[in-house]
């Protein structure tokens, strides 16, 4: 809930902010020349589900254990190729989206006086995740309302490669030599919404599609599902998420 | 003056003004005696003034030049000069010193100019050494100290010379005479300074001579001596080590920190060194492979036992060593440093401000190239004690000073994959495992959804 408020507050600034332009603020719906590649860059909160593998049975926490509570966040980038474009309605597009994210905190003594205190001994964990995406634009919105704005929704498969690392590198188990790295596969599914940054600067918008070759420039927010949770393996890591990004694209 | 580009060596415009000595008497009628005494004195005159006269038949200008290729060192890897004085590896470092490394050189005297000696002089600046009154030791105000003096048989003929490193730095930075035998009388004096040093130009002046004390004009009587300089630094000395260095535990791992303020700001500075006793490989046999001149693992030497017990580690009250041999070895051990329990023996050298020797560098365990204050220091092992001391090393390959030396036993820890191990998780074992299917489901739906998107897509080319 404190997510959903977060993100509510924000495009409401911005629509105050669209307000404030008013006199600058184009409702001329949009016509442009095709644009066949949207680049795509967000950011946000990122927590693996690690520790509801063991919701059902031991409820330990493994990784709430060594890196706690605190927010992580990922970084990501995406290219869509929109293959569809269907008048008066929106468009296809086939992407792939990359992501990553770290975890640090310590190692624990494991036996001792000083046993499950933190050592001086960092621990982490990495997550790279990647899917291929079909993605569904709605633009009829931006393109034939004073409302620049495009719902979407994403709907893929991915993979996630994650790596558990100490002070010498690479996790190795104690208990059994087991390296410490592998990859979970899962469905993505994304649903958000993006906003037509031209509409506050049709001028600035021009220019820059003559001098860089971008035709529309957005900020967006979305919610996304990623349920890295094992498709097609036994034995995986649940390294998925669902949480919000907010991010910016380009479409060129 | 140097051209930089050739190392040859150009003459400064000539600022000074002598007189000939020119006189001539004419003999009185009187005494055939008195007429063959000054035809003596004539002759005596004309050989004790034929160098000078020699000289001015130069053309001004006409430099000393260094033959081609020359200066050459004995140490191949570093370089001569540079026109920056942090270039890495130039010029002439503690090592080159200690070691007396040569500089070999040749030289192309200009056609007449026939000195008594060539000598070197060193000073800490371009400004000239012809004047006597600046050349030391001895002098009020000496600027110049000697290298070495070389008799013109010597160098005539593109034939080498050397100079030797202790020389230059002996003239250069202790400002002593370098064949002044009452003065820095060894590598050891010379070489070592205390604390950091910073890389320090000198330049090397080389000057005809036409006795002990005068410098050959260029022009006879033109009291503009023949003067060639070149240039290059010296860095003896490396960066101060870290202080406040605390140690802390991990598996197989100690990490060592500290407050990252010392050497921030010395230019030369590149990284610090950690050294661990035991050696990493060696922790069964600590003393194994090591000088045993030094590190003898003995305690009754006054090697181990004196500078053990004045270092950092003080020994006089700390847990008894395991030896037994005498009272001396007794108070030779070494007790818990600040952050852990210590080996029962250090070596001898392993203690606060002491230099790396060659043994202390064997026992090289991690390094950092920042100033930034922590390192990780792995491959040890769990539950021995390792002794660890710090020091800095700036671009000129030169260690500074040990640190304390800090204590600590690396532990066995427990971390992320351990504990998901440990608690029934099941994945692992690299990027490439795959198992059995699952969510077959879903793969279905991904199909039929892939599946419609290519037939709307056929469907939208069509029309």
């Amino acid at each position: 809930m404190k997510r959903l408020a977060g993100f509510s507050a924000l495009f409401g600034a911005l629509a105050a902010a669209g307000a404030a332009h008013a006199q600058t603020f184009d409702a001329t719906p949009v016509k442009d020349p095709d644009s066949t590649i949207a680049v795509e860059m967000r950011f946000g909160a990122y927590h693996p589900n690690v520790d509801s593998e063991f919701a059902n049975s031991s409820h330990a926490t493994p990784y709430k254990d060594t890196f706690g509570g605190s927010t992580r966040f990922m970084i990501g980038g995406e290219v869509d190729w929109e293959f569809l474009h269907v008048e008066h309605l929106g468009s296809l597009s086939l992407g792939g989206w990359i992501g990553y994210t770290k975890a640090t905190g310590s190692a624990k003594f494991a036996s001792g006086p000083n046993a499950g205190q933190p050592s001086a001994e960092t621990a982490a964990l990495q997550v790279i995740p990647m899917a291929a995406l079909l993605v569904a634009r709605l633009d009829v919105v931006a393109r034939e309302t004073a409302f620049p704005l495009i719902p979407y929704v994403k709907f893929g498969l991915g993979t996630a490669w994650w790596n558990s690392t100490n002070g010498s590198g690479t996790s190795i188990a104690d208990s059994d030599g087991t390296l410490g790295r592998g990859h979970s596969n899962g469905l993505v599914y994304t649903g958000g919404v993006m906003f037509l940054l031209d509409a506050l600067d049709r001028q600035t918008a021009k220019t820059f599609q003559v001098q860089q070759g971008v035709n529309h420039t957005y900020l967006f927010a979305e919610w996304t599902v990623t349920a890295f949770d094992g498709l097609l393996q036994t034995n995986a890591m649940n390294v998925g998420d669902s949480t919000w990004n907010l991010g910016f694209a380009f479409e060129m | 003056m140097t051209n930089a580009h050739d190392n040859r060596m150009t003459f400064p415009a000539a600022h000074r003004s002598a007189a000939l000595p020119h006189d001539v008497q004419r003999s009185s009628r009187a005494g055939a005696r008195a007429r063959r005494l000054v035809v003596a004195t004539l002759a005596a005159a004309l050989v004790a003034l034929w160098p000078a006269l020699a000289a001015a038949q130069f053309t001004t200008g006409t430099p000393i030049s260094i033959g081609a290729g020359y200066p050459l060192r004995s140490h191949a890897t570093r370089q001569l000069r540079n026109d920056v004085d942090n270039t890495p590896n130039t010029g002439i470092n503690r090592a080159d010193c200690d070691s007396d490394e040569t500089w070999s050189w040749t030289f192309v005297l200009p056609p007449g100019l026939s000195p008594n000696t060539l000598q070197v002089w060193a000073s800490a600046s371009n400004t000239s050494c012809a004047d006597p009154t600046v050349r030391g030791s001895g002098a009020v105000a000496a600027t110049c100290w000697r290298v070495a003096v070389f008799q013109l048989a010597d160098v005539l003929n593109g034939k080498i010379v050397k100079t030797r490193s202790t020389d230059m730095i002996k003239a250069a930075y202790r400002m002593v005479n370098a064949d002044d035998t009452t003065q820095y009388p060894t590598p050891q004096d010379i070489c070592y300074p205390q604390g950091n040093m910073e890389p320090t130009r000198f330049y090397l002046h080389f000057l005809p001579f036409l006795d002990d004390v005068n410098v050959v004009d260029f022009a006879a009587g033109s009291g503009s001596p023949w003067e060639s300089t070149w240039d290059t630094i010296y860095d003896l000395a490396g960066p101060l080590p870290p202080t406040g260095i605390t140690l802390g535990a991990g598996q197989s791992i100690l990490v060592a920190s500290w407050p990252s303020t010392a050497n921030a700001q010395v230019p030369d500075f590149v990284g610090y060194t950690a050294y661990c006793f035991p050696k990493r490989g060696s922790e069964s046999d600590p003393f194994g492979g090591l000088d045993a001149a030094v590190f003898d693992g003995t305690t009754t030497g006054t090697t181990e036992a004196g500078t053990s017990e004045a270092g950092a580690v003080d020994a006089t009250s700390g847990a008894d060593a395991a030896d037994t041999a005498s009272s001396t070895s007794d108070t030779g051990g070494s007790e818990a440093g600040p952050t852990g329990t210590c080996p029962p023996t250090l070596p001898a050298d392993f203690v606060v401000n002491a230099l790396p020797s060659n043994d202390i560098a064997a026992l090289e365990c991690g390094s950092v190239g920042s100033t930034g204050g922590t390192m990780t220091i792995s491959g040890l092992q769990n539950g021995v004690s390792y002794a660890v001391a710090i020091a800095g090393m700036d671009n000129n390959s030169n260690s500074g000073q040990l640190s304390q030396v800090v204590c600590m036993a690396p532990q066995q820890t427990t971390d992320f994959f351990d504990a998901y191990r440990a608690d029934g998780g099941k994945a692992g074992g690299g990027y490439c495992g795959f198992g059995r299917s699952r969510g077959i489901g879903a793969l279905a739906g991904l199909s039929l959804a892939t599946a419609a998107t290519l037939v709307l897509r056929r469907r939208g080319a069509r029309r």
